[in-house]
């Protein structure tokens, strides 16, 4: 078995490569004088030239029909690469998921090195979400840097495999809830790069930067991804918690983390909504949520409590 | 994944839409004949209803909010930092006494204040009850608050706009057609159904404009995410108030007493731990017995993710190791006959230490016996040295062996037997089913609120006036008869500029398919 996973961690090398590989081509393709390389505007419409404001938007028909329902165009040359790179990548990284669970036979959430590795696949996997959706590949500036790190960090974790802890043997409930974490955390990091690059966007002198504006979006809904998800792992962790040592909720420090991270959350969608909070003030909410989860999540190197397993 | 995009009275107000701010106003002039319209003249005129108004307007108040949040944020701080204690211990004064003189190694010259501050029991203390009652006040007002706009929104949208309206919308569209506005309208009508719209007349324009929305319902959605916290409030209200937890140390083979009137007990029957090669743990279980008279009510093999439950009681597994029987008789009569279990060892490590504290007294007593293998302690193999303690003082200290009776501060010891105990964690939980609920509702709210964003938007057909001086020009550079425009005030965000987008480069091909069958060709 150790064999197998000696040789899976290459999986996690390869994984890394592709990131950067990945990282490299879209700073090319932002960067490149050529062409708009990331399709921004779709081709379906025009936006009236003349826009009076950039809160205003104006939309009429494309006049040529057949060059419609083309909105993705497909990717080409170095654009082609890059997603290609990147998708390589998630996909190495699930599939390491994917062995060490049929090998340990429980979820991705025995030591710190499985959780890292789960973090990034949640990172890569919301960030080809956001990049298909969104068509824009500027995020990756701010986002793949996070998975590169992580999986750096994971990488330099013992992979060993170590029964389990009896309060960890709760295998369907467990899974659940670092699922979740794992949705919730990626969503969080994706709306974490898009407020870091909505807030620098005045001083990057890049070539093929979407508007400004689009990067507040995708903070916005990512949240509104991190947020329910969050709160779905969390009430999935106060499950656990009451079947396994009796009391839904005991402040223990990674639960008060999460709580944290949670109410940060909500007072970013708040401020949103209620407040019409946009732009500069909620974009750093967005980077002081990323934190929170970072700290809940390294939370148990820094206290101690009950989910000091690691 | 959709966004709720707020509504902008402000935004809208130069767009030619009502605000509901305005709508409100309106409603809040009360005019009544003769009455004089500057107002109540002295103190005494103030209607009783203007205090429950002014309560009302106190708790809807974002502010309050606000602040009410950031105090439950304090709260869950202090929860997480100060060590705890249940209510039922800070009521017992004796209890409460043993608990403060332990707290006080800790906490020093501050333990009487944070005492004082009730934040040693913080989620049963009168201020966090004060914090969380009006929290839950002030979600609820601010719930009520919003549902008049949202069930208007839904029965009772604003179908009507000025035509300026769409000249100065956040959003805009606009769709050139030369068919006659009835055509114009019905395709209109026809693509924003497809696209999951309702679709309503304007009557003020009628045959020329049109109010679509979608997903006009889901305010409900907030209003479940926010009732549904009330109900995680009580939850967790009714947990810390009335939730029972007790530490139960169930010597192996041994029997203790549930009580809290159940009548029942519970046996250890057996108790193992296994560990992997390297020390780590793989398992502990007990196999526990639970018994009411001689009748055996529940059994089960209990591991740490598998409690036994019964008449709403949960027995888990939470700890092991060695306990000292001991019991403790004041006059010949028996106060006290527990496993007590020997949780800490000395700082040299000769030593294993239990304490309890004696019913009925402000005395808590240490029990000190020798280590297992170890016989280099301050206690011989096979005694037990009992420490008296009224708060910080000792009181006494007497070695008892096994068997034996001491007599020290009026009471007898019997130190009986050392043996193996399993730690049960006995919990009754009232509030927990509410937490489900809650949890539920809230999951369940908020996934109505982020999947079903409500969207609205306005069309109105216009005929583009033609310039008096100019010829009417034949072929592809005729100008078109009309323009279908759209407005939504919406802000100018990726996902709704796809959706109009979409909706417009739709109803333009599906003009263009009404073109080619209408023209004969
Ligand atoms: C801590 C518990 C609370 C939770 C979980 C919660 C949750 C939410 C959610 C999920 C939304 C929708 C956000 C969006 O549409 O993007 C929302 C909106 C809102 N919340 Fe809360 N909220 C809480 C407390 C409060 C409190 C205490 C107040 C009032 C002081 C409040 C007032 C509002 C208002 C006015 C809105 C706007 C609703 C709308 O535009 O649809 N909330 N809340």
């Amino acid at each position: 078995m150790s064999e197998v996973l000696q040789l899976a961690e290459y999986l996690l090398t390869a994984s890394l490569v592709f990131v950067v590989l990945a990282l490299i081509c879209n700073v090319v393709i932002i960067t490149s004088r050529q062409r708009r390389a990331a399709v921004q505007t779709s081709e379906r419409v025009t936006v009236a030239a003349g826009v009076p404001s950039s809160d205003t938007l104006v939309v009429s028909p494309v006049p040529d029909r057949s060059r419609r329902r083309r909105r993705r165009a497909p990717l080409s040359g170095l654009a082609w690469y890059a997603t290609g790179f990147a998708a390589i990548a998630f996909v190495c990284v699930l599939a390491y998921v994917l062995l060490r669970m049929s090998l340990t036979g429980h979820g991705p959430f025995s030591n710190q090195h499985e959780f890292a590795v789960s973090f990034v696949l949640g990172i890569l996997g919301a960030y080809l979400v956001v990049e298909f959706v969104y068509q824009v590949r500027a995020l990756s500036l701010a986002v793949l840097p996070i998975a590169a790190v992580l999986l750096l960090y994971a990488m330099s974790l013992d992979a060993g495999v170590q029964p389990l802890i009896p309060a960890l043997q709760n295998n369907l409930l467990l899974t659940l809830h670092v699922g979740f974490a794992i949705l919730a955390y990626g969503a969080a990091a994706v709306s974490c790069g898009a407020a870091a690059l909505y807030l620098l966007h005045p001083k990057l002198r890049l070539r093929n930067l979407p508007a400004r504006d689009l990067f507040d979006d995708i903070g916005y809904k990512a949240a509104t991804v991190t947020f329910p998800m969050l709160t779905i792992m969390i009430v999935l962790g106060a499950v656990w918690a009451n079947t396994a040592w009796g009391r839904y909720w005991g402040w223990d420090p990674k639960e008060t983390a999460a709580l944290v991270t949670w109410l940060i959350y909500g007072a970013y969608l708040h401020a949103r909504v209620t407040r019409g909070w946009q732009g500069t003030r909620s974009a750093v909410l967005l980077l002081v949520g990323f934190l929170a989860v970072l700290f809940a999540y390294f939370g148990n190197h820094f206290f101690g409590g009950l989910h000091s397993y690691a | 994944m959709t966004t709720d995009h707020r509504f902008r009275p402000e935004a809208a107000a130069d767009e030619g839409v009502p605000t509901r701010d305005a709508i409100a106003a309106h409603g809040a002039v009360v005019t009544v004949d003769g009455a004089d319209p500057g107002g109540p003249k002295g103190g005494g005129e103030v209607a009783v209803s203007e205090l429950f108004r002014w309560v009302y307007r106190f708790f809807y108040s974002k502010t309050v909010g606000l602040i009410l949040i950031l105090a439950m944020a304090v709260y869950a701080l202090i929860g997480s930092l100060v060590t705890q204690t249940s209510a039922a211990v800070w009521a017992d004064p004796a209890q409460r006494e043993s608990f403060l003189a332990r707290a006080e190694e800790v906490y020093g010259a501050w333990t009487p204040v944070l005492g004082a501050l009730g934040l040693f029991h913080a989620f049963t203390s009168v201020p966090f009850y004060v914090v969380v009652t009006m929290l839950a006040l002030s979600i609820l007002a601010c719930t009520t608050h919003r549902i008049p706009e949202l069930w208007r929104r839904n029965r009772h949208p604003h179908v009507h706009v000025a035509p300026r309206f769409f000249d100065k919308a956040r959003s805009r569209g606009s769709v050139p057609t030369d068919a006659d506005p009835a055509t114009a309208l019905a395709a209109t009508r026809a693509v924003l159904e497809r696209h999951r719209f309702r679709v309503l007349t304007d009557d003020r324009a009628p045959g020329q404009a049109l109010y679509a929305d979608r997903h006009a319902w889901s305010g409900i959605g907030t209003v479940i995410a926010h009732l549904s916290f009330i109900v995680i409030l009580a939850a967790f209200v009714i947990s810390a108030s009335f939730g029972i937890e007790e530490d139960l140390a169930v010597p192996v083979g041994g029997t203790v007493e549930v009580g809290h009137d159940t009548g029942l007990t519970l046996t250890a029957l057996s108790f193992s731990d296994t560990y992997t090669e390297q020390g780590r743990p793989a398992d502990y279980v007990s196999e526990l017995q639970l018994r009411r008279g001689d009748e055996v009510v529940a059994q089960q093999e209990v591991r740490v993710n598998s409690p036994l439950e019964y008449g709403g009681f949960r027995f888990h597994q939470t700890t092991f190791g060695i306990a000292a029987d001991v019991r403790v008789a004041l006059d010949g009569q028996e106060v006290f006959a527990e496993a007590v279990p020997l949780k800490w060892a000395s700082n040299d490590g000769a030593n294993a230490v239990g304490r309890f504290d004696l019913p009925g007294t402000d005395l808590e007593v240490v029990v000190v016996l020798a280590a297992s293998g170890r016989t280099d302690g301050v206690v011989p193999v096979g005694a037990a040295l009992f420490e008296i303690y009224r708060g910080e003082e000792r009181v006494d200290a007497k070695v008892a062996l096994q068997g034996a009776a001491v007599s020290s501060a009026g009471h007898d010891f019997t130190f009986e037997r050392e043996r193996q105990f399993t730690g049960i964690r006995m919990r009754q939980d009232p509030g927990e089913v509410w937490m489900w609920i809650g949890s539920a509702l809230l999951v369940i709210g908020m996934s109505i609120t982020f999947s079903f964003a409500y969207r609205r938007l306005w069309v109105r057909v216009e005929t583009i006036s033609e310039p008096a001086t100019t010829e009417p020009v034949e072929g592809p550079d005729a100008r078109p008869a009309r323009l279908i425009r759209f407005g939504a005030v919406e802000r100018s965000v990726a996902s709704y500029q796809r959706l109009l987008e979409d909706i417009v480069a739709d109803l333009d091909d599906e003009l263009a398919d009404l073109d080619a069958k209408g023209e004969p060709s």
